[in-house]
């Protein structure tokens, strides 16, 4: 193996245990929420114990000290919760989420090639003075007490009898694997934590080790033999292989209780020895499972693109050369259609992550925005387990986070105001994602102050966003938020207002064909529900023929079709037409009219009646239907660049690109109208 | 002789290049561990096998300038026998 083969191996191997300490945080998180409703569950604190031991020791490994450090002494604390010494309580609770957030810090410092990083002195204070305490709350600083003071009285130090913990004497066969340092991990730090609980004695078995010239140097040839003399219990020794799983062999025998009466020339065998190998973590599931860097996901995720491309190409070529669909070439390409199909969903589902690695990041946005707007929240996560194509998650972090900060900000009351209303202190967030029509809904609900219409109204028309006297509907009113312009620098708050408006979150959902909508009453609280595809890989969409040109519109945003009759479309202004609809009409925006190759619209025959998110609805008109299926997705930029009336672009069965339509962009054009200009046609 | 100066870490990551350098030594190993200052499960598998071999071919083993920390980590290992034999073998 070359130098660089190695390093790219030890890259790899540090990426793995950014990915190990990205699943720790997430359970040590989800863990502490759980631990916060039932304090009193030990095997909590034990989970919580491993995740923060398991971050130690990978740190370790990769020379990564502040995080080794920092891991260590809130591990030392939570040793404390875990023997009992201490009991778990709202305020420990407190100190252990800003302990996970700290690591997190660390932890994406190390990511970040090393930033620096410092844990809050104040986080650090609060964990010594756990260690230092033996009561269940953290003793005040040392410096405000004055001791004489106390009662007037002085006090005299007085013995008291302990009873000393009992010494115990293990005997340790230790065998590590090669996929041990494979992992990252070290011997080295086994023995590290076994010398921390008492005195070890190593002796190393060399007999295996080949020559230098024979020695291959990532093998691991060597086994160890310890003696350990500590006060701890066997699990506590146990606990230190646990985390190791299989790539670790050790054997821990129990040689004698209360050594001290013990000849040390004599080991006493008091118990069986135990296969720490077998052991298991009741809380650990065994679940198949194999990492896989995601490039090669995404990498599979085109591919089978291209193979639906290619399938679309043989269909193609059957219809031109006049091959029948029941015939025996036609019966097995409808059976590989179907195939392809299957494979597709599955390797989409592949790369589908819980919507969890996003709600979790946000508990800690919930907690310093709390405390930056001196509000108590109460957050309520559901339906985690709710799955995401990471191409969507990634990009809904960011408005999720601005959502959450608002709805602290300006949603929820101060705890004054809310006792005053008779609400309770504490405000309640609730995240929810769930699954509705193929569809991921994901809901923002707070019961603070509710949005107010009049207010809304007022300010855009301040800002000129709308016309005085204009009148609108509730919903219409409560989306004006999402209008450029609306939140103003003015408005910015240390929390929630950092040049960052509401629509800049709706474009954000919007380049992941996320819509949103609003729900509020006021006193009582608002509902942000974002609707979202499953995936961006594939759309499902109708193809339709404007001027000799295949085109793809968006199936969820096509209400009906119907035939145009041109004759009942009524001229409402320079280049504004309106077509009557049910009870009402519809603005009308020609297909050729976007494209630009206008014939006229002799051709134009069939009407897409189309709706968007605001259930606005217009007529777009087009020359005909050609089938309706579901089409790989080609960024357009990445191809070729940004055109402005397509979202994105797929390619036909007949190697032919057709463009996805981008129908906000044909709503934008609509309102343009109405301000009486018709610009930037394509 | 050649003396090979040991670098800060000897840890998973340098124990291929180390067993290059270990498998050019000739004539025995001289190591220079002052800058030492931790030592893997790996590289001190190195370690004893370049002992081994010193002693099997007759050859000297020794590390001059030994760090405390490297030291301590070698008998944190178990491998005292290297520090109480460097340079007698």
């Amino acid at each position: 193996m070359s130098k660089a083969e190695f390093t790219d191996d030890m890259d790899a191997i540090r990426q793995i245990f950014f990915d190990e300490c990205d699943e720790q945080l997430a359970l040590l998180e989800e863990e502490l929420t759980i631990l916060g409703e039932e304090p009193e569950d030990g095997e909590k604190i034990n989970t919580i114990f491993r995740c923060v031991h398991s971050i130690k020791g990978g740190a370790a490994a990769f020379g990564m000290e502040e995080l080794v450090k920092f891991s260590h002494l809130f591990e030392s604390v939570l040793d404390l919760f875990r023997s009992g010494a201490l009991p778990v309580s709202t305020e420990s609770i407190a100190t252990f989420l800003k302990c996970k957030d700290a690591l997190f810090d660390i932890v994406a410092a190390f990511k970040n090639e090393g930033a620096a990083c410092e844990v809050a002195p104040e986080t650090v204070v609060e964990l010594e003075r756990y260690l230092h305490s033996g009561k269940g709350e953290p003793e005040p600083p040392i410096e405000n007490i004055e001791m004489d003071d106390i009662f007037g009285m002085a006090f005299a130090p007085v013995k008291i009898e302990i009873e000393a913990p009992i010494d115990q004497q293990f005997l340790i066969s230790l065998r590590v694997t090669t996929e041990f340092y494979e992992c990252g991990d070290d011997v080295r730090n086994i023995l590290l934590a076994l010398r921390e609980l008492g005195t070890l004695q190593v002796e190393v078995d060399t007999d295996v080790v080949p020559l230098i010239g024979d020695i291959s140097p990532e093998r691991s040839y060597l086994t160890w033999k310890l003696v350990l003399e500590t006060q701890k219990s066997r699990g506590d020794v146990e606990e230190i292989f646990e985390w190791s799983g299989e790539d670790l062999q050790a054997t821990v025998t129990l040689v004698a209780e209360n050594i001290e009466d013990v000849p040390a020339s004599l080991p006493v065998v008091v118990e069986e020895k135990r296969d720490i190998q077998i052991k298991k973590s009741p809380e650990r599931k065994d679940s198949a499972t194999v990492r896989v860097d995601i490039q090669r996901i995404d990498k599979l995720v085109d591919l089978i693109g291209e193979l639906v491309i290619n399938q679309g190409a043989i269909q193609s070529q059957m219809r031109r050369n006049k091959v029948h669909g029941d015939s025996v070439l036609g019966n097995v390409v409808t059976a590989q259609e179907q195939l392809i199909h299957e494979l597709q969903e599955n390797v989409i589902t592949m790369r589908a992550y819980p919507i969890k690695t996003v709600f979790q990041k946000l508990g800690r946005v919930v907690r310093e925005t709390a405390r930056l707007t001196g509000k108590q929240v109460r957050l309520v996560l559901e339906g985690e387990d709710t799955e995401v194509d990471r191409s969507i998650l990634e990009k809904l972090s960011d408005p999720l986070t601005h959502m959450v900060r608002n709805a602290i900000d300006h949603g929820i009351e101060s705890p004054q105001i809310r006792s005053h209303a008779g609400k309770e202190p504490e405000g309640l967030l609730r995240l929810r994602a769930f699954q509705r029509s193929g569809r991921i809904i994901v809901e923002i609900q707070d019961d603070g102050a509710g949005l107010d219409p009049d207010r809304i109204y007022e300010k855009a028309v301040e800002k000129k966003i709308i016309e005085r006297g204009q009148k609108l509907d509730r919903e219409e009113i409560y989306s004006l938020i999402f209008e450029p312009g609306f939140s103003t620098v003015a408005e910015v708050t240390d929390v929630s207002g950092r040049g960052v408006g509401m629509d800049v979150v709706k474009q954000s959902l919007q380049q992941i064909n996320g819509r949103i909508f609003i729900n509020s009453a006021k006193g009582k609280g608002t509902t942000f529900s974002i609707s979202l595809p499953f995936t961006l890989s594939v759309i499902e969409g109708i193809i339709f023929k404007a001027e000799g040109q295949d085109f793809v519109i968006p199936v969820n945003n096509v209400l009906e079709t119907i035939i145009f009759d041109a004759k009942k479309a009524f001229h409402v202004g320079e280049g504004k037409y309106g077509y009557p609809y049910r009870d009402g009409y519809l603005s009308v925006i020609y297909a050729s009219d976007i494209i630009g190759t206008s014939s006229g619209g002799i051709n134009q025959k069939i009407c897409f009646v189309i709706e968007n998110e605001n259930e606005e609805k217009l007529a777009f008109i087009v020359d005909k239907i050609i089938d309706h299926s579901r089409f790989v997705v080609k960024n357009l930029e990445d191809n070729y660049r940004k055109i402005a009336c397509f979202s994105t672009a797929t390619i036909l069965g007949d190697g032919n690109v057709a463009f996805i339509l981008d129908v906000e962009f044909l709503f934008g054009e609509v309102l343009k109208k109405r301000e009486g200009s018709l610009e930037e046609r394509v | 002789m050649e003396v090979l100066i040991l670098p800060e870490f000897l840890d998973t990551r340098y124990a291929v290049p180390f067993s290059e350098l270990l498998k050019k030594q000739e004539g025995g190993f001289l190591l220079d561990g002052e800058s030492v200052r931790r030592v893997g499960g790996l590289c001190f598998q190195l370690l004893v096998s370049a002992f081994a071999t010193a002693q099997a071919l007759g050859t000297s083993f020794e590390i001059r300038n030994i760090s405390d920390e490297m030291k301590e980590n070698l008998a944190l290992l178990g491998g005292n026998f290297l520090l109480n034999m460097a340079g007698e073998a």
